[in-house]
This record gives structure tokens, C-alpha cells and sequence, in this order.
């Protein structure tokens, strides 16, 4: 009976030596193409400090071994039968710590019918800049009006640990959006809850308030954000947003998003006032705010009046700034960055380089909400010569949402390129030229992940370190009234009242 | 009948309740319904289940989900419930094997759990609570009995189980029913201060590693009671198993003596409760209703217009339904008014929904009449209402797949490919992916890109709009040209129901249908002239002349029109004058105007 047992043992032990172990390949087919891998990291530059790009090999075969290979350190080879190539997280470091400003080279073979196949290698870039360590999002299901289940994740980029923040599960399903942080930096943070504990959750270096941000002068609460760098104004738009949705899916359109008003405010969170001024608050349509990186700066959107059945192309938003002055709160005149009447298209979301050297922005055929809209592609300008570029980084797909690393390498986009349907996180390095490499999606440990998730990775921000704070930490204030702000009038000139748009 | 009830015949009588309640489980509940209100896939794969697990999701939610799956399976799922319930009452006989025995009070949640299982929202999870509390009951009861060192410890064990696969409402339940069955057996005050200490401790541990708090319990507390019409029904099916508890210290035998009852007569008086409680609380009505919706979604029309009649207060989605089945079988212009047509043009499609149920419904309705981009909007609203809804997710791989969309479809067709109930229909929708020219060739998908806008137009809020849309721009679709006019007849818009009319030819009409020309005979009371010339169409003449009755009956009773109202609803309540006058919802002004054209 013992023999019996011994032999069952071995041979379960054999079958899995057999199964598991990395073949020694002598004789192969070259192949002229490189293998299909989902998802695609190939001749991505990478950052030295991520996470293992675990990925399918998507070619026939019953066996496959991929060979992970750089000029220095021990490489890996990692053999499987379905094609999941999941790369151990240590021995992963260790090969990117030790090719930073190089490469790695990945070979891929799969064993078919008539034996091995070799894919043409590919290179990816190992970058000795790092990225932000986090990936602060919100998971949404890709919905338009409902919701009962959201959440907002923070994700470890160098390691696949990722923890829920808060859930609208707890706030009685209430919506959760616009989370903003100051500069990548987790002690500066700011949310809206809408629904029944509606507010703006501020979290200020360590404390917390719950603002309502509507005034009777102003057009609603606020919504889109961005810090000063200094910390202590929140430009915010209000907007009178409405939406419409496209009957049928010739043109694979579903939903329009447009503002019949809207205005830009200032919220001081030191002495709980918001301001306008006129600049800012024109009868025109004002949107988008985005406080350059000394804060000398307010870049924005600019589109024209609404008037009645105003046709989406001319629903246009230029490029605008306008010059501030923290010390004396002046304003001077805006200027126009990009005139949509030129170009003939929309501006959307533009967001500046901690460095404040280059401006990434979404280029729509009209309106400001790119994420639906399948025309909306990244842009790129230097700020310093004021050139305008469409990186190669676009795709048929929606391109979003932007967030910059701290040291402006790196940054982070929604795209909606793997489905149409959710939009995931792509990231790309940026050298200090412009140049912009290959995106590719944020690692998951499972490579089937993204095939899969149907959810949005809505608003994904970089931070530089942790954001410790949980869901207890702001029970306190959620359920509390949110305190009211009052409107400082002083710095508004007559003729232009936001309040007339009403 | 005495010996029947014996404690030897017990299995006997207990297998014959069992086979009692599977038949009236199958016959009359018929589970397949439920998934009408609650059905969410839960798939198998470790990924999902991995994501099912975290908190604050309790396990026994997604469990529960599982098991619904089965429900597929008209037998399976009968036995599934009826195991459940039978479970309830073997686990509450069981925890009392000591005590004198009663087979009777140990009923008590089993009759909870059959009335709550007559409610089509019923959450199964109740049914996985209460099993799960009666097994730890049980467990920590045994150890206690056989005076095991190692109780108190299989206490935290259990309390954390329960906690976390249960949730904390649950937990709460079960530490109260310990709570009096501790005292009740006269535990020492040291054991008891145990139980609290390490009671404590379990609360502390789990409430820093969840990040819990007070309003986490209120939100589940309100969760639970969002459930059933009655909102308490589920913390009362918690607190049934105090009674036998409480109950046990009087011996059962106590009830009996008190009123002179004979076990036999408290048999039958049991059975008949039983019989009262799951016929009462049943709602044929609900049923109905989740009948229409379920033939509606399986496009099985003739079904649908069966139960439809059956339904006496039907709600949006029977009548969303009810009309696309009138007009796939062709008597949406003649037998319109012979359904319950109140909620007027918004009853027809809604432009918002009022109830989460209907934008499964606006989905299919959508999709049924090619507005593609729209079925795709109220079908990604669905996964996040529903989640992932086998329903909902087939229908946006057919919406995709008639758009062209193929990297869309294929994402939802990877999503159900980890589903155990949708793996056939996978494998038959990734041939349109596979190889796309076969769209064009299936009836289905290729009526639907038919069906489409040749371009893309903005929707703007209102029924009307949409139909418009569709209906001008292209000739074909006849679904949404028969809704215009009749959405535009059901606001008792005249004008623009003559304007309409003059579209008849186009649609291919050759005959004037009964409800269009009812409709243009209630016209004529206001025009001088009608838009169509009658010579170019058939028409029925007993129309005509029923028009001339009505008339002169409505005359002979308009001193009295509430109390001839069930007379005239006998003879004209299939007809749209007896509509506008009597279920339309135009003012009273509107209607006395109408009144006085039609007698005069």
C-alpha cells in the first residue's frame, strides 16, 4: 500500500516537474513577425519601478516559453501552457534596476504542431526616471445617469497592491466624482458627493471640511477643478450641464454632454469665499480650469453664448489664459492659446507639467466631454515655444483624461482604445524635448484583466505618495450639513454678473 | 393521523411537506420568474470571485447570486428552495434535540421563509443567513454540550464566519440568539463575560481591518428593508427563532394542556396556516406581470398578450411590452384599446424611467425598433443597476453587433464567455465577430441595422421626438411610424395625428386600421375636412355605425356618466373614444369639450 502511495506520489510529482519546468529550446522556426500579446507592451518605454507587465501570448500553440532578457542581471524565462505570462514581481525589479537608461528584450516561442516557433524579439526602453508610485482612479461602471456602485481605488504602480479609498456604498450609493489632488501630492485633496450628503469633501494637509459650494450669485456648485500650487484657491467651473443622447449608432455616437452656462470661480478654502471676476465669468461660456505650474497662469476653455438649438459644431472651446496675481488677487486680461474658430475643433481638459513645460490637452470635434466622444485625441504643447504637436500616441478610440508625473516623465490618459466600451490608463514617458513613447496599460496581475473589466478607470491621477485615508477618517464629516461659502462680491464688476446667465 | 406525527414518522411527514411545497414551488411560483427582478451572473472565474469577495460585498450575497443562476432550470431551481426552507426546519428541530420535543414552533421561520419566498423581489440571501445562523447555532451548541475546552474559542471562530460571510446584521441575530440560550441555560458569569470579552475583540479586529463603522451596519440594516414590501419581513424571520426558544422553557407541551388540543388538531391547524400563508401572500398579480416582462424579453408575443389580459393593474413594463406585442403580431392599429392603455403615450416607451426594472425594458424596446445608440445607453445603465445581467449583456452584443461595433461586442461576449449559463450563446454570437458579412445574413441583427438611423440625430427628451426621427428618416421602420401616430392619438394631439396620417401609403397601408380610424371619425367632430382621401383605402363600415351608437348612448347617459360607465365600457371599452373620454389623462376641461362634440 506504502509503494502505492510512494509511486502515486512521484508521479504527481513528476507530472508537475514536467508541466511547470522551462524547456531548453535547441531548434526552432524564426518567425518574421513578433508575437501578438495581449495587453500590448511592445516598445513601450517603461519606468524603472513598475510592476511586471504580465501579458497572453495570443498565437496557437499548446506551450509557450517568453524570455525576458537585458545586457545586465540574470534574465527570466518563464514557461506556461496557456500562454499567461506572469513574471515574478522580485526577479522583475531586479532586471530593471539593473538596465535602467537601457533595455530589455523579450523572446517569445511557441510550440505548435510541427515544433517551436521563435517570434521576432521585441525591446522595450527602461527609463531611469520614475513614476509617481501611485494610480489614484474611480470605478465606474461606463453608465450615463444611474448609479449605485462606485468606488475610489488607489493602486500601487510598482507592485500590484491596490486598495478601495471609499465606496459610495457606505454614503447611501450617493454619486462620488471630480476627486483633485494639488500637484500630485496626497495632502491636498478634493471631492464632490452628490445626492443626498452632497458636498465638496476638502482634505487640507490633514483636515477635512464639507463645502457647499453654491452660492445664490453663482451658476451651481462647483464641478471641474484645479488647484493653485500654492494651495490655498481652488478654481472651480460651474456649469448648467445638460445632456443628450444620439438615437441610433451610425456614426457610433451614444451621448453629448454640453454646458448651456458656465462660469469659473475662485474658492479661497482659507477663508471659505468664493470669488469671480469678470474675466472669467463673461457672458460667454468659461470651462475647464487649469492653474499653470507657478500659478501665474489660469488656463481654461473659452466657447461662445449657447443660444437655442446651437448645432454641436459650433459647440467649440478655444485655449484661453489669463494672467493672476496670488499676492494682490488681480486679474489681468485673457489671451487666447488655441482659437477653435481656427483650428475648427474643441479643447478639452488641458492640464500643465508640474515643470510647466508642456500642456497636454484633448482635441474634440466639438464640446468639452471627450470620454464619449470618439474623435477626442491627446495633443501636446511646449509652453515654452508654444508649438503644437499630436504625439503618435492617438488612437480610433476616445482620449481623455491627462495627469502628469511629479517630475513631468511621465503621464497617465484614459483611452477607451482596447474596447470602446471603458476607458483604462495608459501611460507614456516624455523626454525633455517632447518626445513621447509608446503608451501602454497599467500592469494587473491577471493579463485576462482588461479582456474582461467592463468598469471605467475614471479620472486617473499620479500621486507621490500614499493617500492614507479611508473611509472612517471622513464619516465624520459626510453625514454631517456641508458648511456653506459665501460669495465675495467685491472683485466682480457690474456688467457681468454670473448670476444674469440664469 | 396521530401516528403520523409520531417521532418515528416524522422523516415521512416532513418528506411529504418537502414534496408538497416543491410542487407548489414549481407549479405555482415557478422560480424562472424571479430572475425577472434579481438576477446578476456570478461567474465562476478565480478573478471574479476574487472581486466578488471583497468587502463590503458579504460572500453570502454572491453565493446567493450563484445559486440564482440556477434558476435557469425550472426543476432545479424548485428543489434549491425547498431544500433551503426544509433546511430551516431540520436546523431548528435540531438545535432543540435536547429539549422535550415539539415539531410544531420550529415552523414558525419556515412559514416566514415560504411568504417571503411568494415575493418576486424575495433575495435568496435570507434563505443563506438563516441556514448559516441555525449551522452555527448548531455548532456552537454542540461544543457547549459536550463540554469541549475548545468552546469559547469555536464561539470567535463562528462569530467571525458569520460576521463576514454573513454580515453584521446577521451576526447581531445570532449573538442574541446565543445571548438566551446562554442564559437560559444558567451560564456562570465568568463563561458569559468570555463570550463578551472575545465578542469584543472580533467587533474591534474586524472593524479596523474593514475600515467599519456605524453607518456601514445602518446602510446594510437599510439594504435589507429596501427588499420586501414589507420592510421588516427579513429582521422578523430572524427573530422567529426567539419564539421556540423562549417557547421551549413552557415544554410545548404547555400550549396543549392550555387549550385542550390534541396534536392531531394542531397538525391540521398548522397545515392549514400554511396553506393560508402561501396562497394569501401570494400576488398572482405581481406573477402576471413578471410573466409578460418574461415572454416580452424572450419575444414570445402571443404569451405575452396572454398574460397581459390576465394583469388587472399592470405597471409600465407590461404595458411596454403589451404594445410591442401588439404590434409584432399585428393588432397594434385594431386591438390596441382591448389593453389597459392609461399610462398613455408613456406606455408605449419611456423617455425616463420611474423604476429601475424598466430600463431593461427601454433595452429591448430600443433595440426592437433600430434605435441602437439608445439601447446601448439603457443597456449600459442596466450593468450598473443590474450588474452583470445575462438579459441586459446579450442584448448590447446584438445592439453592437447590428452597429458594427465588433470590438464592443467582443468585450461583452468576453465578459459571458465566464459565465456557466451563457457559454452556447457565446459560441454562436462569436461567428458574427468572426467572420462579420454573416451579420447581414442573420434575420435578426440585420433587421435591426435596417432599422437604423441612415445618420445619427440627437434625441432630445420625449417620446415623440424619437419616433419622429426614426420614422421620417427611415421609410422602413413601420414599428416606430404605428407608435407615432398612436403616441400622438394617446395625448389626444388631433393636428398632429391628421398630419401623421397623410404618412399611411408610405408604410404600406391599403386599409384603414380600426384604431386610425377611430381616430379620424373623433377628428372629423373637430375638422372640417380629413387629411387622407378614403377612396385610396378599405375600410371597415361597422366602425362607422359603432361611432353613431356611442354617440347616442353617451347622449341617453350624460346626466349620469360615472354609473353608465360600466355599460359603456362593456360595449366601446375597446374602442379610442371610450379611451379619451374615460382613461386618457386630459383635463377635465378637455373632456367636457370632447363630451359635448361627440353627444352633439
Amino acid at each position: 500500500m506504502k509503494n502505492i502511495k510512494a509511486c502515486l506520489i512521484s508521479g504527481i510529482f513528476l507530472f508537475l516537474m514536467i508541466g511547470c519546468s522551462v524547456p531548453e529550446i535547441r531548434e526552432y522556426v524564426k518567425e518574421q513577425q513578433s508575437a501578438h500579446i495581449f495587453p500590448d507592451y511592445s516598445g513601450a518605454t517603461l519606468p524603472f519601478n513598475l510592476a511586471p507587465f504580465n501579458f497572453e501570448v495570443k498565437e496557437p500553440g499548446d506551450r509557450f516559453l517568453v524570455q525576458i532578457s537585458g545586457k545586465k542581471g540574470t534574465p527570466l524565462r518563464l514557461a506556461s501552457t496557456n500562454g499567461k505570462t506572469l513574471i515574478p514581481e522580485t526577479q522583475w525589479q531586479k532586471l530593471l534596476d539593473a538596465n535602467k537608461n537601457d533595455s530589455i528584450t523579450i523572446e517569445i516561442f511557441a510550440k505548435k504542431s510541427d515544433g517551436w516557433h521563435r517570434f521576432k524579439p521585441f525591446r522595450n526602453l527602461v527609463s531611469a526616471d520614475a513614476i509617481d508610485p501611485y494610480l489614484y482612479y474611480r470605478d465606474i461602471a461606463p453608465t450615463n445617469s444611474l448609479w449605485n456602485r462606485m468606488a475610489m481605488h488607489q493602486r500601487n504602480l510598482q507592485n500590484f497592491d491596490e486598495k478601495e479609498v471609499f465606496n459610495n456604498y457606505r454614503i447611501e450609493h450617493d454619486c462620488m466624482n471630480c476627486h483633485t489632488f494639488n500637484r500630485n501630492n496626497p495632502d491636498q485633496m478634493l471631492f464632490h458627493i452628490r445626492g443626498k450628503h452632497g458636498g465638496t469633501v476638502f482634505y487640507n494637509k490633514g483636515k477635512l471640511s464639507k463645502i457647499n459650494l453654491k452660492t445664490p450669485e453663482t451658476l451651481s456648485a462647483g464641478a471641474y477643478c484645479s488647484w493653485h500650487p500654492a494651495g490655498k484657491l481652488v478654481a472651480f467651473a460651474v456649469n448648467k450641464i445638460v445632456q443628450n443622447y444620439y438615437l441610433s449608432g451610425f456614426d457610433h455616437k451614444v451621448k453629448e454632454v454640453f454646458d448651456l452656462a458656465s462660469d469659473i470661480v475662485l474658492y479661497n478654502i482659507e477663508t471659505n469665499k468664493v470669488f469671480t471676476f469678470p474675466q472669467i465669468s463673461s457672458s460667454k461660456r468659461e470651462n475647464l480650469p487649469c492653474w499653470s505650474a507657478d500659478g501665474k497662469y489660469l488656463y481654461y476653455t473659452l466657447a461662445d453664448e449657447y443660444k437655442t438649438d446651437m448645432p454641436n459644431e459650433e459647440n467649440l472651446y478655444s485655449l484661453m489664459r489669463v494672467s493672476f496675481d496670488e499676492s494682490t488677487n488681480n486679474m489681468g486680461q485673457p489671451e487666447e492659446i488655441i482659437s477653435a474658430e481656427k483650428i475648427g475643433k474643441s479643447i478639452a481638459f488641458p492640464t500643465v507639467s508640474p515643470d510647466g513645460r508642456f500642456m497636454l490637452f484633448s482635441m474634440v470635434d466639438f464640446g468639452y466631454f471627450p470620454v464619449n466622444n470618439k474623435s477626442a485625441d491627446l495633443y501636446l504643447i511646449d509652453l515654452k515655444t508654444m508649438q503644437m504637436t499630436k504625439p503618435a500616441v492617438n488612437s480610433s478610440e476616445s482620449e481623455s483624461y491627462f495627469s502628469w508625473s511629479g517630475n513631468s516623465r511621465w503621464f497617465v490618459f484614459s483611452s477607451r482604445r482596447l474596447d470602446g466600451v471603458a476607458s483604462k490608463p495608459f501611460i507614456c514617458h516624455i523626454d525633455s524635448t517632447g518626445q513621447v513613447s509608446k503608451p501602454f496599460i497599467v500592469p494587473q496581475k491577471d493579463p485576462a484583466f482588461y479582456a474582461v473589466d467592463n468598469r471605467n478607470f475614471s479620472r486617473p491621477e499620479l500621486l507621490k505618495q500614499s493617500f492614507n485615508l479611508n473611509f472612517r477618517d471622513i464619516k465624520g464629516i459626510v453625514f454631517k450639513d456641508a458648511t456653506d461659502v459665501s460669495y465675495d462680491g467685491a472683485t466682480m464688476s457690474s456688467s457681468s454678473l454670473s448670476i444674469n446667465k440664469n | 393521523m396521530e401516528k403520523l406525527f409520531e417521532r418515528r414518522n416524522l422523516v415521512l411527514t416532513a418528506a411529504l411537506a418537502a414534496a408538497a411545497y416543491l410542487g407548489f414551488t414549481y407549479f405555482v411560483i415557478e422560480p424562472e420568474l424571479y430572475l425577472m427582478r434579481n438576477y446578476r451572473e456570478f461567474f465562476i472565474d478565480f478573478y471574479f470571485f476574487k472581486q466578488f469577495f471583497q468587502f463590503p460585498g458579504y460572500p453570502a450575497d454572491y453565493f446567493s447570486r450563484f445559486l440564482i443562476g440556477f434558476y435557469n432550470f425550472h426543476v432545479i431551481s424548485s428543489v434549491i428552495i425547498t431544500c433551503f426552507v426544509a433546511s430551516t426546519y431540520c436546523l431548528m428541530v435540531s438545535i432543540f434535540r435536547n429539549e422535550k420535543k415539539n415539531y410544531w414552533l420550529p415552523l414558525l421561520p419556515v412559514i416566514l421563509l415560504m411568504s417571503m419566498h411568494n415575493d418576486y423581489d424575495h433575495d435568496l440571501k435570507n434563505d443563506l443567513n438563516m441556514v448559516c445562523l441555525l449551522v452555527t447555532l448548531n455548532v456552537h451548541l454542540s461544543s457547549v454540550a459536550r463540554n469541549s475546552k475548545n468552546a469559547v474559542w469555536v464561539y470567535a471562530l463562528l462569530l467571525v464566519f458569520i460576521c463576514y460571510f454573513n454580515g453584521f446584521v446577521a451576526a447581531t441575530f445570532w449573538l442574541l440568539y446565543l445571548l438566551v440560550i446562554l442564559i437560559k441555560h444558567k451560564t456562570p458569569k465568568s463563561q458569559l463575560l468570555w463570550y463578551l470579552v472575545e465578542t469584543a475583540i472580533v467587533v474591534i479586529v474586524l472593524r479596523v481591518v474593514f475600515n467599519l463603522t456605524f453607518h456601514d451596519y445602518l446602510q446594510e440594516l437599510t439594504d435589507m428593508m429596501r427588499v420586501y414590501s414589507f420592510p421588516l419581513l427579513p429582521f422578523i424571520l430572524y427573530l422567529s427563532v426567539f419564539i421556540p426558544i423562549i417557547f421551549y422553557e413552557a415544554k410545548g407541551e404547555f400550549i396543549f394542556r392550555k387549550l385542550k388540543l390534541k396534536p392531531v388538531w394542531l397538525a391540521y391547524s398548522v397545515l392549514i396556516l400554511m396553506i393560508s400563508v402561501l396562497f394569501l401572500t401570494f400576488s398572482f398579480e405581481q406573477k402576471n406581470g413578471l410573466k409578460v416582462k418574461y415572454f416580452g424579453l424572450k419575444h414570445d408575443w402571443a404569451k405575452v398578450l396572454e398574460y397581459s389580459k390576465k394583469c388587472t393593474n399592470p405597471d409600465r413594463n407590461v404595458s411596454f411590452f403589451t404594445n410591442a406585442a401588439l404590434f409584432h403580431t399585428g393588432k397594434i392599429c385594431d386591438d390596441l384599446f382591448s389593453y389597459y392603455q392609461g399610462y398613455g403615450s408613456d406606455g408605449l416607451i419611456a423617455p425616463e424611467i420611474t423604476d429601475y426594472s424598466e430600463v431593461i425594458t427601454n433595452q429591448d424596446i430600443f433595440l426592437q425598433m433600430g434605435a441602437l445608440s439608445l439601447s446601448v445607453v439603457w443597456g449600459t445603465e442596466a450593468t450598473n443597476v443590474y450588474g452583470a445581467n445575462p438579459i441586459v449583456l446579450k442584448n448590447l452584443v446584438k445592439a453592437y453587433l447590428a452597429e458594427g461595433q465588433l470590438k464592443e461586442a467582443q468585450k461583452f461576449l468576453n465578459l459571458m464567455s465566464h459565465s456557466l449559463f451563457c457559454k452556447n450563446w457565446v459560441t454562436c454570437y462569436q461567428r458574427f465577430i468572426d467572420d462579420s458579412t454573416m451579420i447581414d445574413r442573420d434575420p435578426e441583427l440585420s433587421e435591426y441595422r435596417r432599422l437604423q438611423l441612415p445618420q445619427a440625430e440627437v434625441f432630445a427628451k420625449g417620446v415623440e421626438m424619437n419616433l419622429y426621427l426614426l420614422s421620417h428618416n427611415s421609410k422602413n421602420n413601420k414599428m416606430a411610424y404605428d407608435y407615432l401616430v398612436i403616441s400622438i392619438l394617446l395625448d389626444n394631439r388631433m393636428n398632429d395625428f391628421a398630419t401623421c396620417l397623410t404618412g399611411l401609403k408610405t408604410y404600406g397601408y391599403t386599409s384603414l386600421p380600426k384604431v386610425y380610424m377611430e381616430g379620424l371619425l373623433y377628428y372629423s367632430l373637430f375638422a372640417k375636412g380629413i387629411p387622407i382621401d378614403p377612396q385610396e383605402f378599405t375600410f371597415d363600415n361597422r366602425v362607422i355605425n359603432r361611432f353613431g351608437e356611442f354617440g347616442k348612448d353617451l347622449a341617453a347617459a350624460r346626466n349620469d356618466l360615472p354609473r353608465a360607465r360600466m355599460n359603456l365600457q362593456a360595449k366601446y371599452g375597446d374602442t379610442y373614444w371610450y379611451y379619451i373620454l374615460f382613461e386618457s389623462r386630459i383635463s377635465d376641461e378637455e373632456r367636457n369639450e370632447i363630451l359635448a362634440r361627440m353627444i352633439g
